[in-house]
């Protein structure tokens, strides 16, 4: 049974929750062998992994968006596209679905030497053209032209590299990787299974409402398109997995259908944290900790604050920042700066750490993200019995509240960006041990019974089975 | 680069006969300049040669020396003019002004050691004396310089100052002549060709005048424009071809039985070269109408198409300017082509009443009727193909003259072979053949315009380090350290 990976900026060049998410996946399913298809973003990063390969990794494929742009060729070509092909493309560029057999189809058998060949043939120009005229004549022609050549060149790149033979295609994410999915399920009809652990579409729509480089008029332009191409993973897959309810949601909203989508929440392996020591570094101290990569969208500086304003209503409290700063070291700079200006003390910045040792010496965790899916941090504290301060992103509230179930609260969710409540809510936790006690308790209770390995693992074999695994 | 003709069409605003006829006048010496005049100062010359006692076979020694170093000093100097051209149109664009300036040293210089490595070959062996050969071979290396110079001039709006210039520089050659050969008694025809190396020397240091008052700053990066060999080698073979293609049916006939040779040094075949010769005279009202008009009203329409396409125009804004373009294009060939069929019939009769009395033979007036038709196609064909260059279809432009180097050489060949009848029917059919693939290209090119302008831009620019990338750092390294 050989299932095809397929990750998109993430695994195995960065870390993060997708990337870890996947390295459980396939460490834990030994029984399985693992073809991985990456795609990064820089040539450059060819074989530099984060993450050491499990054994039963039997294939890796990687491909880089910077060598989309990076062809020779010859313009002025005449490629004698067929009518439906070039109905699918224009239909994709206004909006509307394609036929994405048709786009697939269109390098079968080495018809386009380079996608550059493609984009300054006479076909691409003329159904530019008609795009054009159709939907888009107030904008300027030029810069419609370049914005769509740029549009269009990395979603072809991607169609062009093809798909390794699978039995079971499963990406980790919806865009590009979820075309290469739908991709491999059109040439091979085998099953395609997606995971989708944060919105693809709205990620993107996030970054280009705030990126620069998009003028205004092609945003929304940007957007549809990035939606198209979720879309089409949406239609292609068997089955559609999500972490928690609310993305669920969302996936509906953005025209997946209902029937095929499960969710099946992050695992984690209990015994590693169940059984840390329990104990604070100094009696009278409470230990406040934050397992997290300093950078801005998990909104380190509110947190800084939340601190301050925590450390002024209860003397003793140590705070721990427990995770790489050299992702972004002008923001970990920023923050430094901020610990000064509030003449904040005991603030200890300890790098990349094994979360294990620290974890268990703490009193109090915080997670102060701006977006977050279902973090693994706040998994690993419910596991090794801490309460919890979250702010309300993602599925946390989910967590430590319960959905439904009878466990009880294992921890406290704080509003996006309000320090104030952070502090307060770490005040109100330091005064009571009682409340950290019970709380730790649901949290370990909630944990080991629906986010355990065993119940991910279970839910993904019966995926997989169900698919002919 | 219209920039002359825009001067030229303000002449033409101004009212009254004698304004018209010195705004012809004018246009004539910018449009086919130095030749016309220099044909003009040839006839005289040789006037005053038969006058002065030079025999028949100096005389032509005399011509042949000249024409050899007319057409070689074109034909070396063609290798860059393209190139050139280009270089100074994209440094006016980038507004690097003091580029424009050290280029034209850099071409000049890279210009004069080729011409000396062939002048030199060339002569070594020649049996004519010292004094003549280097007299020749300067003029062979002034003119190289003087071609250059002219693409630089066409930018410059004191073009007045130029034409006296030129008459102050034609002024010396008869006064130096007189000098020479009258007070000196130096022998005629060597005096002659010195005094129009002194005359056109002349014309050398007002042109360096004018253009280095004009382009007053100056970089140092006087072998920049050789990257452009690299990076447009097309724009290289487009000018040599060009060059080539026009004289190749002439280079034929000297390899013929036809040809004539003189001192061991010069090969002729006068049959073919006078009446050929004559005939590419006859487009001149052509040439004229295209700098004055159809270039000037082209290149504003050309420039505001451009315009709208890369400050955000909408397709409509770009449909209704690439008409109103395509308009101006078609209307101006036709108005061309029209104006130049008269006067190539006025020429073919003029050609029969003149030429004999020029002493030509009839087989000679044949050629030339039959050439006359040829150079009408010519000159539609050279003015489809600039204008393709003025949309940089280097493709385009390249591919009508291969062809018409190639059709010109092969058909010359068989009607060498198919004999005397069948003369300059190589030629002709070749211009008509290359003129109908001009043509083709031009209406393929304007259905298709925004394609052509969108497409040939690539999406990443390679840099790469080529042969003459590479000289040129070395040089501009060396100068600048030293």
């Amino acid at each position: 049974m050989k299932i095809c990976i397929i990750a998109e900026g993430s695994y195995p060049y960065v870390t993060g929750g997708v990337s870890s998410w996947t390295q459980m996946l396939i460490s834990w399913m030994s029984e399985y062998q693992f073809i991985i298809y990456a795609i990064g973003a820089k040539a450059k990063d060819r074989g530099k992994f984060c993450y050491q390969m499990p054994d039963n990794v039997i294939g890796l494929k990687e491909i880089f968006m910077d060598e989309a742009f990076d062809h020779k060729a010859k313009w002025g070509k005449r490629l004698g596209m067929k009518k439906h092909e070039k109905e699918a493309l224009e239909n994709l560029l206004v909006g509307e679905n394609p036929n994405w057999e048709d786009l697939f189809s269109l390098f079968k058998e080495n018809r386009l030497h380079s996608i550059e060949e493609f984009l300054t043939s006479k076909d691409f120009f003329d159904i530019l053209e008609v795009v054009y005229k159709k939907k888009y004549w107030k904008t300027p022609f030029a810069d419609f032209y370049w914005t769509f050549r740029s549009m269009v060149c990395p979603l072809l790149f991607i169609i062009k590299q093809g798909v390794p033979e699978a039995d079971i295609y499963h990406s980790v994410s919806a865009g590009y990787s979820g075309i290469l999915g739908s991709l491999g399920k059109s040439i091979y009809k085998k099953p395609f299974i997606m995971t989708e652990h944060g919105i693809y579409t709205r990620e993107r729509e996030e970054e280009i409402i705030k990126s620069d480089w998009i003028k205004s008029c092609f945003k929304d332009i940007w957007i549809e398109y990035f939606h198209s191409i979720s879309k089409c993973a949406y239609d292609h897959a068997d089955k559609v997995i999500t972490l928690f309810n609310r993305n669920k949601e969302i996936q509906i909203e953005l025209g997946c259908n209902e029937n095929k989508i499960e969710i099946i929440p992050n695992g984690i392996q209990l015994d590693t944290y169940s059984g840390l020591l329990h104990e604070s570094i100094e009696e009278d101290y409470i230990n406040v900790g934050a397992v997290v990569r300093v950078v801005p969208i998990k909104d380190i500086k509110t947190m800084i604050k939340g601190f301050s304003i925590a450390k002024k209503k209860y003397e003793k409290i140590r705070f721990y920042v427990m995770g790489p700063l050299e992702e972004d070291m002008q923001y970990y700079k920023e923050c430094e700066q901020l610990v000064e200006n509030l003449a904040l003390k005991d603030i200890i910045f300890t790098g990349k750490v094994n979360i294990a040792d620290y974890i268990g010496k703490m009193d109090i965790l915080v997670l102060s993200s701006i977006s977050e899916g279902q973090p693994l941090a706040i998994l690993e504290g419910m596991a090794s019995s801490k309460p919890f301060i979250a702010t309300d992103v993602g599925s946390c509230r989910d967590l430590l509240y319960g959905n439904g179930d009878n466990y009880g609260e294992a921890g406290l969710i704080v509003p996006v960006m309000e320090s104030e409540k952070i502090g307060q809510a770490i005040v109100q936790l330091c005064k009571d041990k009682e409340l950290r006690t019970s709380m730790g308790r649901s949290a370990f209770k909630r944990v080991a019974e629906f986010y355990s390995k065993e119940r991910f693992v279970t839910a993904y074999k019966e995926v997989y089975s169900s698919y002919g695994g | 680069m219209a920039g002359i003709g825009f001067e030229l069409k303000k002449l033409f605003n101004g009212k009254g006969l004698i304004q018209g006829i010195r705004a012809c006048f004018l246009s004539m010496l910018v449009a086919i300049g130095p030749t016309l005049l220099c044909i003009l100062m040839m006839t005289v010359l040789q006037k005053l040669l038969y006058n002065w006692g030079a025999s028949v076979l100096q005389r032509e020694l005399f011509m042949a020396t000249v024409i050899y170093s007319f057409t070689f000093s074109l034909i070396l100097t063609s290798a860059f003019t393209m190139i050139l051209s280009r270089y100074i149109s994209d440094k006016i664009y980038k507004k690097e002004y003091k580029d424009i300036l050290p280029s034209l040293k850099g071409a000049i210089t890279v210009c004069i050691l080729i011409g000396c490595i062939i002048g030199i070959a060339f002569y070594w062996r020649s049996p004519l004396n010292l004094l003549f050969k280097l007299a020749a071979y300067t003029l062979f290396i002034e003119l190289n310089i003087l071609w250059l110079q002219t693409l630089y001039v066409s930018a410059l709006k004191d073009y007045m100052k130029l034409v006296k210039g030129f008459f102050t520089g034609v002024s010396f050659v008869f006064l130096f002549s007189y000098i020479l050969v009258n007070l000196m008694n130096i022998d005629a025809v060597t005096g002659v060709l010195a005094s129009i190396d002194i005359g056109f020397f002349i014309i050398i240091l007002f042109f360096a005048n004018g253009i280095q008052s004009f382009f007053c700053h100056e970089s140092r990066k006087f072998f920049d424009f050789l990257e452009y060999f690299d990076r447009y080698p097309s724009l290289f073979f487009i000018g040599i071809f060009y060059a080539f293609g026009l004289y190749v049916h002439n280079f034929l006939f000297w390899a013929s039985g036809y040809r004539t040779i003189l001192y061991d040094t010069y090969i002729f075949a006068p049959f073919y070269d006078v009446p050929a010769f004559w005939a590419f005279l006859t487009v001149t009202p052509a040439m004229v109408i295209f700098v004055v008009s159809f270039e000037t009203s082209f290149y504003e329409k050309c420039k505001v198409y451009y315009n709208a396409i890369c400050n955000g125009g909408l397709i409509e804004d770009i449909d209704q300017l690439q008409n109103e373009m395509i308009d101006v294009v078609s209307r101006n060939l036709r108005n061309i082509m029209g104006i130049q069929l008269l006067f190539t019939i006025f020429f073919l009769d003029i050609g029969m009443i003149f030429l004999p009395l020029a002493g030509l033979e009839n087989k000679c007036i044949d050629i030339f009727n039959v050439l006359v038709i040829g150079n009408y196609a010519f000159i539609i064909m050279f003015i489809c193909f600039t204008v393709l260059l003025y949309f940089d279809d280097r493709k385009g432009a390249l591919m009508i003259v291969c062809f018409f180097i190639l059709a010109n050489a092969q058909l010359t060949r068989m009607t060498i072979l198919m004999g005397e009848n069948y003369y300059g029917l190589g030629f002709m059919t070749a211009a008509f053949l290359s003129l109908a693939i001009g043509f083709a290209r031009l209406n393929h090119f304007l259905n298709n315009i925004r394609y052509f302008i969108f497409c040939s831009q690539p999406i990443t620019q390679h840099n790469s380090d080529k042969l003459f990338t590479w000289i040129s750092r070395k040089l501009n390294k060396l100068l600048n350290d030293s």
